[in-house]
């Protein structure tokens, strides 16, 4: 199967944003959503400039995974990730997330 | 005088010896903007929010063409409950999809909705599209035009589709009606087939986006027609690549748009991770692969060769599935199931394949060359339409928390087998008799009001179906034309 389940760890209720589609939420953070599996960009946009701004934005390679045991990704805008969350493994950080 | 007379018929001849280039080159790329489902939804919102409702019609000449207008009257004679009040679920189509035959309805309907099918009926279904055709096509000016680079046997089609059906429509017509009316209308997407690639070709804005092209200044007969091309009969319908171009190199320029430069080439977010992991996704390995070469980044990809989309995909299921699965495409449906927006999806698969009587089995000779190259160019759109079909239910089912509804409208789901034999051996042409029409138009209502999972989908939804014509009657209509 092509898809798998993600969780996306970043500040609470924020819509989650893939692969420069910009314009439809894939999910919001902290809850379990399918995409599907290869390579994918989740980004938390500004949506009240257009275009949107991107203020946080990380690549990662999904895996097969289920909605029990979702790949975990790490979105946080600068400065707010919290002390206490480790780095996740499998994601790369290309703008924005930096702790 | 005789300079400047010459000098006007060689500008006339140099004109006529340059192919029309039929697509514009984009000024902005936007993705609020253009005929992209979510400028419709800015534009309009339909009320029966929760569910996704989907239409596909299959190619097959007129007799698709038919049998998807049964479909949408079946459609417009459900009432369902909707949180504005009780209205047809025929405005609460969310996407039609749409192949050869099948796209002259859609593409019709994108344009006039529900209040144009009358006309439409007249003016092309009962219409003798292929006596005018090949009147057309017969005539002397016509012969000396195709003698021309700037003429092919395609536009003798898309010229009359533009003169007769669409009445010189674009893509912002359509946004324009929508705007004028206020009214929720579904988003169409027109399928045709890539001659270099062998993909589905979708006329979406994000699939010209990547030529570099204004979908919204398309004349609806050039799409049409090119996912109708079928091959032999026409020639392809040729589209000009505008990639790259300085839209695209701004686009980059705002990260906010989702385009991306790699290796000095700007490309879509999305089609630069599609393009990613082979082995991960092979699925979408592809689709990044193909999208890829629209971007002309060799260089060598300055036109597009369309040719009918029942070469790749006969029921117009490929853009809908990838919607399902895919959250980086737009209208992304895995997107509203993610966020809980919708509970329900709704697929109405309409599918016009034909299986004429031959007489191969019974007969100890070969078949003559025109039946092998028929059939051979027949099987695999038949192979592939299946496997889709396969792949929607499988696809559609898998969401355990999401209520789903398939209705195929399909000769092969006739109970009587005399019925079926007669609808199947209907010719695949630009012409019926008025009586085959009607009872196509009867069969694609019938069927889909008669559907018990279509029953049970009214009856789940509070609604009712007004009356309307049997199967039976349908059958009856058929009969008594002959076929």
């Amino acid at each position: 199967m092509a898809d798998s389940w993600v969780v996306v760890a970043g500040p609470s209720d924020q819509d989650v944003y893939t692969d420069g589609n910009y314009i439809e939420p894939a999910g919001k953070t902290n809850e379990p959503f399918e995409v599907e599996v290869g390579a994918q960009t989740f980004a938390l946009l500004d949506q009240s400039t257009n275009p949107p701004t991107v203020i946080a934005k990380t690549d990662a390679t999904i895996t097969p995974h289920t909605k029990s045991d979702p790949q975990k990704v790490e979105l946080w805008p600068p400065g707010k990730r919290p002390a206490s969350t480790p780095k996740p493994r499998r994601t790369r950080t290309t703008a924005g997330g930096r702790p | 005088m005789r300079l400047p007379r010459a000098g006007v018929l060689l500008a006339i001849l140099a004109g006529a010896c340059v192919p029309p280039e039929r697509t514009t080159q984009i000024d902005i790329i936007d993705q609020r903007q253009g005929y992209r489902y979510p400028r419709l939804e800015q534009m309009a919102r339909k009320h029966l929010s929760d569910a996704f409702v989907v239409v596909s019609f299959s190619g097959g000449g007129t007799r698709a063409a038919a049998l998807s207008m049964g479909a949408l009257q079946a459609l417009q004679a459900t009432i369902v409950e909707t949180p504005a009040g009780a209205e047809p679920l025929a405005d609460n189509i969310d996407l039609i999809s749409s192949v050869s035959g099948g796209s002259v309805t859609a593409a019709y309907y994108a344009l006039e909705g529900q209040e144009g099918l009358p006309k439409f009926e007249k003016s092309f279904l009962k219409h003798d599209v292929q006596g005018a055709l090949l009147g057309t096509f017969l005539a002397p000016w016509t012969l000396a035009r195709l003698a021309t680079p700037s003429y092919a046997r395609i536009d003798i089609l898309r010229d009359y589709l533009d003169a007769h059906v669409y009445e010189g429509a674009t893509y912002q017509s359509v946004l324009d009606k929508i705007a004028e009316g206020k009214r929720w209308r579904p988003y169409v997407v027109i399928n045709a087939g890539d001659m270099t690639t062998g993909a589905v070709f979708s006329f979406t804005q994000d699939q010209f986006d990547l030529m570099c092209s204004d979908l919204s200044k398309l004349a609806l007969a050039d799409a049409v027609t090119a996912s109708a091309a079928f091959p032999l009969a026409f020639t392809a319908l040729t589209l000009k690549n505008h990639s790259p171009c300085p839209a695209q190199a701004e686009a980059v320029k705002q990260e906010g748009k989702g385009w991306i430069s790699v290796d000095g080439h700007p490309r879509p977010v999305y089609v630069n991770n599609d393009a990613k992991e082979q082995d991960l996704n092979p699925a979408r390995f592809r689709r990044g692969r193909n999208a890829l070469t629209y971007l002309n980044e060799n260089g060598r990809t300055l036109y597009v060769q369309l040719e009918d989309g029942g070469v790749s995909d006969n029921v117009g299921l490929t853009e809908p599935l990838t919607l399902v699965t895919s959250t980086n495409r737009s209208p992304s449906i895995r997107s509203r199931i993610n966020r809980h927006e919708i509970n329900r999806l709704i697929f109405i698969v309409v599918n016009a394949r034909s299986e004429p009587d031959t007489s191969y089995s019974t007969s100890s000779t070969p078949p003559g060359i025109i039946d092998t190259i028929l059939t051979t160019m027949g099987s695999p759109i038949d192979s592939t339409s299946f496997l889709l079909l396969d792949d929607l239910e499988a696809t559609v089912q898998r969401p355990s928390d999401l209520k789903k509804t398939i209705v195929p409208v399909d000769f092969d789901y006739l109970a009587d087998p005399e019925c079926q034999r007669r609808f199947r051996n209907l010719s695949t042409s630009w012409q019926l008799k008025d009586g085959q029409i009607d009872a196509l138009v009867a069969l694609g209502d019938a069927m889909i009001r008669e559907s018990p999972s279509f029953r049970r989908l009214v009856d789940e939804l509070g609604g009712r179906i007004e009356a309307g014509p049997t199967i039976k009657q349908a059958c009856d209509i058929l009969q008594a034309v002959g076929s």
